[in-house]
């Protein structure tokens, strides 16, 4: 997934009323496996590219970066993250390339889209820099998104 | 009877202090460039070595950041990392400490560590080091992308700072990550933000492997340090994680509760130091 584009996502009432005092985007279960990479993310505005501005205006609401762990380096399996049961007594730290959850504050973003809209769409666009200019490349992949509005 | 044995737990009298990358004198930084040429000079396997402590952020494996990046623990490991990488070089009989570089203010990379040469003509170890073979095997031999392989066949250092759709981060961003007064919301914000600037350098910076092997990752990351000691100061009643405080930072045998206090470091930070010896 170089580009991720939300089916739109109703709008709570109170949110379409302003009445939050800020709003988050959670990206679970994030992949840094692989090289480093920024992830620009955008609410509603669903004509962005690469070049496009970091502006509230543009509909830009921030960003989540993975410093990459650059591929493996280990023999066979090395990286291979367990998806069974622990054991309840292995103390050992979670394996390294345990997936991340990255969360972006959006309440600028948000605050533009006020009352024009009753639904969200999300659009992440993993970036990595390049002498030509920013270049889209496949490096992001997450289970799930969520939005959530604090009072 | 109590015997008053120091501990790391008590505040040493008087702390150093880091300074600005900008602000440092010419006898300074040649003093930091001596220290920094002396762990360089011994061997990758001495564990006083600069690559034996480079290595242990990404390559040779095993990376040990990886209990840190994207992680709660991401500011205590690098903290406890960067005490024991001082530590390393003050061994080498040099007065020195970590220098940070505000890239909020200093929009480039600092002449100090772009300078190619220094003023006496040697090679200004602050620009590029050769890293350690092992790493560079075990990066050729790996399962990485074509940058991974790039940057292997490199065995010294190199930079491409500010290639375009990277983005330093700015003051106005770090001063509102230092409004945060949860200390996770802190972390994940500031940790995002580091990795711009990791990227914004470029090179060996961008990818864990080799990061900490250009002398630049030393100064941004005590700048990060910094801002989390600013964050500090700033909200001395913000928790800590309970779960996290008992955490050891391996392989420094410092836990995440010790290293939350600089000054029980013997550290803090300041704009610069001037020092007069009669």
């Amino acid at each position: 997934m170089e580009r991720f584009d939300s089916d739109p996502m109703p709008l709570p009432p109170a949110v379409r009323e302003g009445e939050y005092s800020s709003a988050d985007l959670i990206f679970y279960d994030v992949d840094h496996s692989s090289r480093s990479f920024e992830a620009l993310i955008f609410l509603n505005a669903s004509d962005v590219g690469a070049a496009s501005e970091r502006e509230v205006e543009a509909g830009f609401a921030g960003s989540f970066v993975i410093f990459g762990h650059g591929g493996c380096f280990g023999d066979e399996g090395h990286c291979h993250v367990p998806t069974h049961h622990k054991d309840p007594f292995d103390s050992r730290p979670l394996h390294p390339l345990t997936a991340q959850a990255k969360t972006v504050e959006v309440t600028g973003a948000l605050k533009r889209i006020g009352a024009d809209s009753d639904s969200l769409t999300v659009t992440a666009l993993a970036i990595v820099p390049g002498a030509d200019g920013p270049q889209l490349r496949d490096l992001l992949s997450f289970s799930s998104m969520r939005f959530v509005a604090y009072d | 009877m109590a015997t008053g044995a120091p501990s790391i737990q008590r505040q040493a009298q008087p702390v150093r202090h880091r300074p600005s990358i900008t602000e440092m004198t010419a006898p300074q930084l040649q003093e930091l460039r001596e220290a920094l040429a002396k762990v360089l000079a011994l061997k990758p396997h001495d564990d006083r070595s600069y690559q034996f402590w480079a290595g242990i952020h990404g390559l040779p494996l095993p990376m040990y950041c990886d209990i840190a990046h994207g992680r709660p623990a991401f500011l205590p490991w690098h903290r406890a990392y960067l005490y024991r990488v001082e530590q390393a070089l003050r061994d080498t009989g040099h007065d020195v400490m970590l220098p940070w570089w505000d890239w909020t203010k200093v929009r480039r990379v600092p002449d100090a560590y772009a300078e190619e040469t220094r003023p006496d003509g040697h090679p200004n170890p602050m620009h590029s080091v050769r890293i350690n073979d092992l790493a560079i095997q075990q990066g050729l031999e790996g399962r990485g992308d074509e940058r991974s392989e790039r940057l292997a066949q490199r065995p010294d250092t190199f930079r491409e700072p500010g290639l375009p759709g990277t983005h330093l981060p700015t003051a106005s961003e770090i001063s509102r990550v230092l409004q945060y007064r949860d200390f996770q919301r802190f972390t994940s914000n500031l940790d995002d933000y580091h990795g711009n600037v990791h990227i914004w350098v470029g090179g060996h910076m961008t990818d864990i492997p080799y990061a900490a092997y250009d002398p630049i990752f030393w100064a941004h990351h005590t700048m990060i340090d910094r801002v989390w000691r600013m964050w500090q100061l700033r909200h001395p009643e913000a928790s800590f994680p309970s779960q996290l405080r008992n955490m050891v930072m391996e392989p420094f045998h410092l836990t995440a509760g010790m290293v939350l206090d600089p000054t029980a470091l013997g550290y803090d930070y300041s704009l610069n130091v001037t020092q007069v010896r009669p």
